[in-house]
């Protein structure tokens, strides 16, 4: 007989033992919720009256000590002439001391000093707590106001992913820079509602007539979150900071139209020949040549957020070529933002806290914090569960965010071509400079269908790369519309067909998105029909980016460059020659190409612009084509409706998900974002 | 034994040379670099990184890098981060403790209830209790690991929010020990689970095994109580195929668990190392690497050493 091993007893304690710790654990480790204290204010209101009866005269007198500090002593001296009618003249000298002592002794001392002409008597009398000649009445009148709890107001924000640093001069990525628009400044803001930039550091901003000159007039009471205040000094020092390829090599592209920063970048300048300090709180930008798109070309890197304006105090003595990996950047953040930097622990949170001295006003939000959660499961578990308020990069499903759409606790809206989706062509590749080719790979796929279906027709087909531009026809939608038979006569007039396809490979970043995956799978099947083998190969960011700058050997990519409004940033930025190469490979074929862009981006008029690039628009890009198959989604929004964010004000909540509301952006795509965070608010 | 270990210590050597090199070299084979990896490409202006590249040395060939990289590891350097400038094994540090927390709550778990459970099912052959447990552990080896955690966040977290749904502490809050257990359990729960289902099944395997062998069989017709006949001679012999089991499952303390790190946003080794290899940070990808080498390798040397304890007949010849 087993009389140790009792089987099943032992197997039931085991199992009750590990699900009573886990119930135990769910138990107690309840959410923690910060509750504040109400503060007490006492405010003591003390009032004495002393009663005097010298012998036959009466003599009343009161005194009152308001708020009289506890522990001090009050000294009254009362000097009084007492004229008697014939003979005598008496000065009387009374000086009363009221000592308080905390609790319930009080001591009244009063000292009386009389003079009489003839005889001079002086008679001195102390009175000390007697109560037949001295009443003392003390009247203690406690006020206590209870000001009511405020709950901390505490944002929490979810990103899928951050690098570990935060250094503009490398951080093109758009977690980076939006996070940096939280802490720093710029000099201007994006205006999402208005489609212009708006004052941000600079409170206001001058042009000269042939656009040669920027002069900026900075926010007087700007401070650095340290306390220091912001200068002009702090602006001239990130434009030579940006500029200086010790410290910057990404950004270079961000302040190259300030004049003599060639010749600083190439170490034959000292100093950038175009900042101008005129005071502590204006500064000059003089341009190389007329250049009416300055604004637009702080943001072209950044991409969400312009160029951050950096603390001089802060990096001056960091050497130039120590400022890329020094720990600023990382556990140090200063800007003179909103929020203030608190924490940032990789993998985990960062913590920002309201600014009490922002320029423009205290934040409403007192803290923000950023959560990394990798997951869209447990994001949208998060979001349900109100432990994040809502998500800023990386989304969660479709059918989540129809989930979201029903649910009443959630805003849930789409911001103006959120996702921009294209593929760029590498026409340095033989086969793939046919442009009957890439328009048949364009008009060969249902757009309109694969917008509905994936995208719940929050998605459109778009003519042109400058949708986003004030230069962008209506009508351009429809120039490359889904025709099958049209791609598949230019297919056959390019050599191909559905039994002699050409491959086209194309470089995408590993998806995670199962969504994307049976979108591309829709895509393949169409472009089968026409003659396309379309081939899709996953590739990491690194990888992916070096088979298209480096070693030009991939044929298309995806592509989704914010867009900006205006259109020689963007052409420029994205087509432009960088050391003689371009990576689109269309700079041998069409070399006036970039004379036509260059001198379109000069032109200052703007209407005349708008004219230029639509021509240009109409030749050399749907010539050239190299984009295809261009459409712009909404990114969709999902924050728990107690957060406030003025510049959406109510969002509507139609009953069809296709009707969510889209809010426009100006120059990036989350602007809004990065908009006027101190009005950011949390209802109670 | 002390020969021995030091012997085995002096032929990790070779071998840890010998994984640096590889993995330096296949690391640098792979396209892209450091600096490719930092900008967006969706976001590139096309402005050359050369210079940055010079400036962090990625100009010079593979194997001068290498020898550079050997040389300041030997000096106790291990470099630094690549993105985010801090020295490799600040950042190293700061991601095995979460990690060594997770894992080492779930091996514990899975050896000690793997153990009962697999003695237990052994003790009782064929009974109820030994076919549910089998079944049980069927299921824990059957299932991937991320079913299991998708399964605990809808039930645990979504239906009945008993638990947090990500990190390891609440963001933002002072660091509590009540917090941080509350945001473990499941997690460690999770990851516990496929390793015990398997450790059921050695056990159950073991003791089977040794229930039959002749010594036992002497023992209770020795009339030992059957405390003895189990406990004593029993048990410490299916022991053994435990502690090999076991201990070479101690690198995965250090290494992280990925998918449970990512599931549960829980920091750690799983999720730096990615990360180390999507934005080819050699430096950091290198300082991992060495770390977890050297652990594998002493693991398994505690798994010999740990076996001449555990079984009389082996004995190390010098």
């Amino acid at each position: 007989m087993n009389t140790f091993w009792k089987a099943p007893r032992m197997v039931l304690v085991c199992i009750m033992a590990v699900v009573a710790a886990f119930l135990f654990l769910a138990a107690c480790g309840t959410r923690e919720v910060v509750k504040e204290v109400p503060v007490e204010v006492v405010v003591e209101k003390e009032v004495v009256k002393t009663v005097e009866v010298p012998g036959e005269t009466v003599v009343v007198e009161k005194e009152v000590v308001k708020e009289v500090p506890v522990e001090v002593v009050v000294e009254k001296e009362v000097v009084r002439t007492v004229e008697v009618p014939g003979e005598t003249v008496v000065v009387e000298k009374e000086v009363v001391k009221t000592v308080e002592v905390p609790g319930e002794t009080v001591v009244v001392e009063k000292e009386v000093v009389k003079e009489v002409p003839v005889e001079v008597v002086v008679e001195k009398e102390v009175v000390k707590e007697v109560p037949v000649e001295v009443v003392v009445e003390k009247e203690v009148v406690k006020t206590v106001e209870v000001e009511r709890p405020t709950e901390e107001k505490v944002l929490r924000v979810r990103m899928a992913n951050m690098p570990p640093g935060f250094n503009p001069h490398t951080g093109g990525s758009g977690a980076v820079t939006i996070t940096l628009g939280w802490t720093f400044s710029r000099l201007v803001q994006p205006g999402p509602a208005t489609g212009t930039w708006a004052p941000d550091l600079a409170a206001g901003w001058e042009v000269n007539e042939d656009a040669t000159e920027y002069t900026f007039y900075l926010q007087k009471h700007a401070k650095w979150h340290d306390g220091t205040p912001v200068t002009a000094n702090d602006v001239a020092f990130t434009v030579r900071s940006l500029l200086n390829p010790q410290s910057a090599e990404w950004m270079v592209n961000t302040y190259a139209s300030v004049k003599g920063a060639k010749a600083f970048q190439e170490g034959t300048a000292t100093d950038v020949e175009g900042i101008q300090i005129v005071d502590d709180h204006t500064i000059k930008l003089i341009m190389e040549r007329p250049n009416v798109t300055f604004l637009d070309e702080l943001v072209v890197v950044a991409a969400l957020s312009p160029a951050p304006i950096l603390p001089e105090h802060a990096l001056k003595d960091i050497p130039d070529d120590q400022l890329f990996e020094h720990d600023f950047w990382s556990q140090g953040l200063m800007g003179s933002g909103p929020f203030k930097f608190v924490s940032w622990v990789p993998q985990q949170a960062m913590v920002l806290e309201a600014f009490d001295d922002f320029y423009f006003g205290r934040p409403n939000i007192d803290r923000l914090i950023l959560e990394i959660i990798p997951s869209a499961d447990a994001t949208q578990i998060a979001l349900q569960r109100g432990e994040v308020d809502t998500t800023v990069r990386g989304g969660v499903s479709l059918a989540a965010n129809k989930e979201f759409f029903q649910d009443p606790r959630f805003d849930v809206y789409g911001t103006q071509a959120g996702l921009i989706s294209s593929y760029a062509w590498n026409q340095r590749i033989e086969r793939l400079r046919d442009p009957r080719i890439r328009e048949a790979f364009w008009i060969g796929v249902d757009w309109a269908k694969i917008c509905d279906r994936f995208y719940g027709g929050l998605c459109n087909v778009k003519g042109s790369p400058l949708f986003q531009s004030f230069v962008y026809k209506p009508e351009w939608d429809t120039r490359f519309a889904y025709n099958p038979s049209r791609a598949t006569s230019l297919m056959e007039a390019a050599g191909y067909s559905v039994s002699n396809p050409i491959d086209i490979t194309m470089i995408t970043r590993p998806i995670t998105n199962p969504d994307y995956r049976a979108e591309l799978a829709v895509q393949q099947d169409m472009l089968g029909d026409v003659g396309i083998n379309f081939i899709v190969k996953e590739q990491d960011t690194a990888a992916g980016q070096s088979a298209w700058y480096d070693t030009y050997d991939a044929e298309i990519i995806s592509w989704a460059a914010g867009q900006g409004s205006e259109p020689g940033v963007f052409l420029l930025s994205n087509l432009g020659l960088t050391g003689g190469e371009n990576a689109f490979g269309i700079h041998h074929q069409y070399p006036d190409f970039y004379t036509a862009m260059e001198e379109g981006a000069a032109i200052v008029d703007r209407g005349e612009r708008a004219k230029f690039f639509q021509d240009f628009t109409e030749t050399w890009l749907w010539d050239i084509l190299p984009w295809t198959s261009i459409r712009e989604a909404a990114r969709v929004k999902i924050q728990n409706n107690r957060f406030r964010m003025p510049i959406l004000g109510d969002v509507p909540k139609p009953s069809r998900y296709g009707d969510m509301p889209i809010y426009p952006i100006h120059a990036g795509r989350d602007d809004n974002w990065i908009y006027h965070m101190e009005q950011w608010d949390i209802r109670q | 034994m002390q020969q021995y270990i030091i012997r085995r210590l002096l032929v990790s050597i070779p071998v840890l040379l010998v994984i640096s090199m590889m993995t330096y070299g296949f690391a640098n084979l792979v396209p892209g670099d450091p600096v490719s990896a930092m900008a967006d490409p969706e976001l590139m202006t096309g402005a050359g990184g050369d210079a940055l590249r010079e400036r962090l040395g990625l100009n010079q060939p593979v194997h001068i890098r290498y020898v550079i990289w050997l040389r300041e590891v030997l000096t106790g350097n291990f470099g630094y981060s690549y993105h985010s400038g801090e020295p490799v094994l600040k950042v190293i540090g700061r991601a095995v403790l979460p990690t060594v927390e997770l894992t080492s709550v779930a091996l514990v778990m899975s050896v000690v209830l793997g153990t009962v459970f697999g003695v237990v099912a052994a003790l009782r052959q064929y009974s109820l209790y030994d076919y549910a447990l089998s079944v049980a552990a069927l299921f824990g080896v059957s299932i991937p690991t991320f079913f299991f955690a998708l399964l605990a966040l809808y039930l645990f977290v979504a239906v009945w929010g008993l638990f947090p749904s990500h990190g390891m502490s609440q963001a933002g809050a002072e660091f509590s020990l009540v917090s941080n257990l509350h945001h473990l359990a499941l997690p460690a729960v999770v990851l516990s689970l496929d390793s015990m289902a398997g450790n059921t099944r050695y056990a159950r395997t073991a003791m089977l095994e040794v229930m039959q062998s002749d010594y036992v069989r002497t023992a209770r017709a020795k009339g030992l109580p059957e405390f003895a006949v189990i406990g004593r001679h029993a048990f410490q012999n299916a022991l053994l195929p435990l502690i090999t089991v076991t201990t070479l499952r101690l690198p995965f303390l250090f290494s992280g668990a990925l998918i449970i790190e990512f599931m549960f946003a829980w920091p750690g080794m799983g999720r730096l190392s990615v990360e180390a290899i999507y934005l080819r940070d050699y430096t950091l990808l290198m300082g991992l690497t060495m770390i977890i080498t050297a652990l594998v390798l002493g693991a398994n040397l505690l798994a010999d050493v740990l076996y001449a304890y555990a079984d009389p007949r082996i004995r190390v010849r010098g």
